[in-house]
């Protein structure tokens, strides 16, 4: 059947499943508009296409399914540019849209011309310049099949605005999807299972460090299956922290910078380190001179170029965690780990008071508190989280567990993330009490997505911990600039003036028993809620792993130090 | 160490820019990069010559192979590879020194493309040390202009290692 560009593009999108996109409207993409009006699919616009971005990323994060953005040309396809590359780093299926100048201008500086292919070259998996319409179904099928291939992440597909308009034969079937299964590494050989087998069975201070691979490849009852099968302790990094049940006796904890020192201290003893799913991030290994010196390691990963790229292994199983978990985990034996699970019990031992991580020390109200209080009340809820203190005090107060109920910028660390990820993650789970945590910087940088909010009539609450500084960078000045303070200082609006003028409720706290009743009253409903929590200035994220230095070389309390520090936040 | 890296990719437009964007992020420099379609007019041939230790050559070639354009890649350097470079080099030379070109180029297996009142123009097609043997020779005429291909490679027919790609290779 003949049909406009357009249309094809939108039938594309509902083959693929597709009834929910987010986006922002221009001249480029128009003619997509128009189609997408009569297609049937719901649209949200955002009021930045940064923010429609960080909304589909959070649409996939909590549903699995694949996040859609559409953007026109030029500056709306560059405002896309942080919502890639934050899917990217952090692996999420997303398929960005954007329109372009019409196929004849190409290449001459027109108006709203952007070689957005160019742009996003290192920021996507992989894109596409469509300029026919007979382009458009197969690369819009590539696009969703290599975004869910292997190690997911976001496709671009940038289509003319001729090709939009003119017409062609829509051929589903003859636009079959055939690059995607190319690097696919092959099923893991039986010589390699029983590498790792051999390994495992000689370890007896095995430790498992869950990555965000365990989430994105399903893996949850697998890995519970296996931790229990062989009596393996589970570590988590940020983004595996709702990869393991938080109260489960082989649970060890979060690692890495702001990790609970236990956690890190058995990485230091382990004799073997299985990292599912995660990549040695230096925000989890320090200084890779210094880490797991007594371990051998096992490497199960999906993307081949991340084995021995930080960090060299002994066995690397290439391919899909599930997949490879289910054939280990009959075969794995039960280990003799009693006086290593009985060891880092005891590390604990010396930090586990009734309150992990201690309030910080400091005059008003405490954020761990707070948190404390927060996932107290609402303990089934899905967190999204923006970049900073915040960040890291939620990830070391709430426990997570469930998978997908824990969204955050790991990989990238974008401020201005969490508001539009749980826009997306409560259209994809509507059900679901979501409640974002940001501090008044981030909440600064996407804070027109409010309104969206209100458009849409969402009901997801807003925390925002205001501490009336760039918290984090402060903190970092403090240890390692000598306590300097060059551009911290962050004058925020009235939140509460700011929420009524988007359409929220709003709430103000300065005590516990405040934020104890603001808290309440949020989720009593009646619209979406922002709470401002009024958060001691001072207060630290404690314990902390200076930048570049060993995971053991932990700092537990503020006092300042004029340590030289090549860190970056 | 130099090091050799072959690989097949689609012949479409980008793709010799995302296969550059590899080594330029890393900051890996390349010292030659021939392109060209294969029998298959639907894929392309690279042959990259950089100059990366053991551990960056793995990483180069497996973020090559993650690039969704390429089919495959092989590090050809430890296979005894035949390398041949082409270059075309304009030389001072006026009819008094005719007879000593004449006599280089039948050593260096070199053409004679041209000769002038005071110039001339030899091509060369061998492996990149004669070329660069040949130079030298040349070098004491005046070197006027000098292009060079870049390096192509192919495996040794000795060689058992499989090809690159069974469809693609020829
Ligand atoms: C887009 C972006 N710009 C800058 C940074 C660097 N950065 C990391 S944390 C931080 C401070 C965040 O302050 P705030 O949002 O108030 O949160 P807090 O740390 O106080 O909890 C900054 C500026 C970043 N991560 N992202």
């Amino acid at each position: 059947m003949r049909m406009k560009g357009a249309d094809i593009l939108c039938a594309c999108l509902a083959r693929e499943g597709v009834d929910l996109v987010f986006g922002y409207p221009g001249g480029a993409i128009l003619p997509t508009y128009d189609a997408l009006e009569a297609s049937g699919i719901r649209h949200i616009l955002a009021r930045h296409e940064q923010g429609a971005a960080h909304m589909a990323d959070g649409y996939s994060r909590a549903s699995g399914r694949t996040g859609v953005v559409i953007a026109t040309s030029g500056p709306g396809a560059t405002n896309l540019v942080t919502g890639l590359a934050t899917a990217m780093m952090d692996s999420v299926p997303l398929v960005a849209i954007t329109g372009q100048v019409a196929s004849p201008l190409l290449g001459s500086d027109a108006f709203q011309e952007v070689d957005v292919t160019g742009v996003t070259l290192p920021i996507t998996k992989h894109n596409f310049l469509v300029r026919e319409p007979e382009g458009i179904a197969p690369a819009l099928r590539e696009a969703f099949a290599l975004a869910n291939a292997g190690r997911p992440g976001p496709v671009l597909v940038d289509i003319t605005k001729d090709a939009q308009t003119r017409e062609a034969v829509f051929d589903w079937e003859g636009a079959e999807p055939r690059r995607h299964t190319r690097h696919l590494p092959p099923p893991v050989p039986e010589a390699d299972l029983a590498r790792a087998l051999a390994l495992i069975s000689a370890s007896r201070r095995p430790l498992i460090l869950a990555g965000h691979g365990v989430t994105l490849s399903g893996a949850h009852r697998a890995l519970l299956a296996f931790a229990e099968k062989a009596g393996a302790p589970v570590a988590a990094t940020l983004l595996g922290l709702d990869a393991f049940p938080p109260g489960h006796p082989l649970y060890v904890g979060f690692m890495g910078m702001h990790g609970s020192p236990w956690t890190n201290q058995a990485i230091q003893e382990a004799d073997l380190l299985l990292a599912f799913g995660m990549r040695f991030d230096d925000r989890v290994t320090g200084d890779l001179k210094a880490f797991a010196p007594y371990a051998r390691k096992i490497h199960v990963e999906v993307d081949p170029t991340e084995v021995g790229k930080n960090v060299a292994v002994d066995v690397a199983l290439l391919g899909d965690l599930r997949e490879v978990l289910e054939r280990l985990a009959p075969a794995v034996p039960a280990l003799d780990s009693g006086a290593w699970l009985d060891r880092i019990a005891e590390l604990r031992a010396a930090h586990d008071a009734p309150a992990w991580p201690p309030d910080p020390q400091g005059e008003g109200l405490s954020p761990t508190a707070v948190l404390r209080e927060l996932s107290a009340q609402a303990p089934g809820a899905i967190w999204v989280t923006d970049v900073g203190q915040h960040q890291m005090w939620e990830a070391q107060v709430v426990p997570h567990g469930r998978p997908r109920t824990l969204l955050t910028s790991g990989g990238l660390g974008t401020m201005g993330f969490a508001l539009p990820a749980a826009i997306g993650a409560k259209l994809a789970c509507p059900e679901a009490e979501v409640w974002v945590v940001a501090g008044d910087g981030g909440t600064q940088m996407n804070v027109q997505e409010l309104m969206t909010l209100t458009q849409e009539g969402l009901e997801l609450n807003v925390a925002v911990l205001n501490n009336s500084y760039l918290g984090m960078v402060r903190q970092f000045q403090t240890h390692f600039y000598g306590d300097r303070r060059a551009s911290v200082d962050l004058l925020a609006p009235d939140f509460g003036l700011l929420a009524r003028a988007y359409g929220l409720k709003a709430a103000s706290a300065r005590t516990l028993d405040e934020a104890r009743e603001a808290i309440r009253e949020a989720r009593a409903g009646g619209g979406a809620t922002l709470i401002e929590f009024v958060i001691s200035p001072e207060a630290g994220v404690y314990p902390m792993v200076p930048p570049g230095a060993g995971i053991s070389a932990t700092i537990h309390t503020p006092p300042p130090t004029e340590a030289p520090c090549s860190g970056s936040l | 160490m130099q090091r050799i890296l072959v690989a097949l990719t689609d012949n479409e437009p980008g793709v010799l820019d995302r296969v550059a964007s590899i080594f330029r992020r890393r900051g890996f420099n390349i010292h030659s990069l021939t392109v060209s379609p294969t029998l298959d007019p639907d894929v392309s041939r690279i042959t990259l010559v950089t100059d990366l230790d053991d551990r960056a050559a793995r990483a180069a070639k497996s973020f090559l192979e993650r690039l969704v354009n390429v089919h495959s890649v092989e590090d050809f350097t430890d296979a005894g590879p035949l390398l041949r470079d082409t270059a075309l080099i304009r030389v001072a030379a006026g009819p008094a020194d005719r007879p000593g070109l004449f006599q280089l180029a039948a050593i260096f297996r070199a053409e004679i493309l041209e000769v002038g009142p005071e110039s001339a123009v030899l091509a060369c097609c061998d492996a990149p040390e004669r070329i660069r043997a040949f130079v030298e020779s040349l070098r004491p005429y005046g070197l006027l202009e000098f292009g060079r291909t870049g390096v192509i490679a192919v495996r040794s027919s000795g060689d058992p290692a499989s090809a690159l790609h069974p469809a693609a290779s020829f």
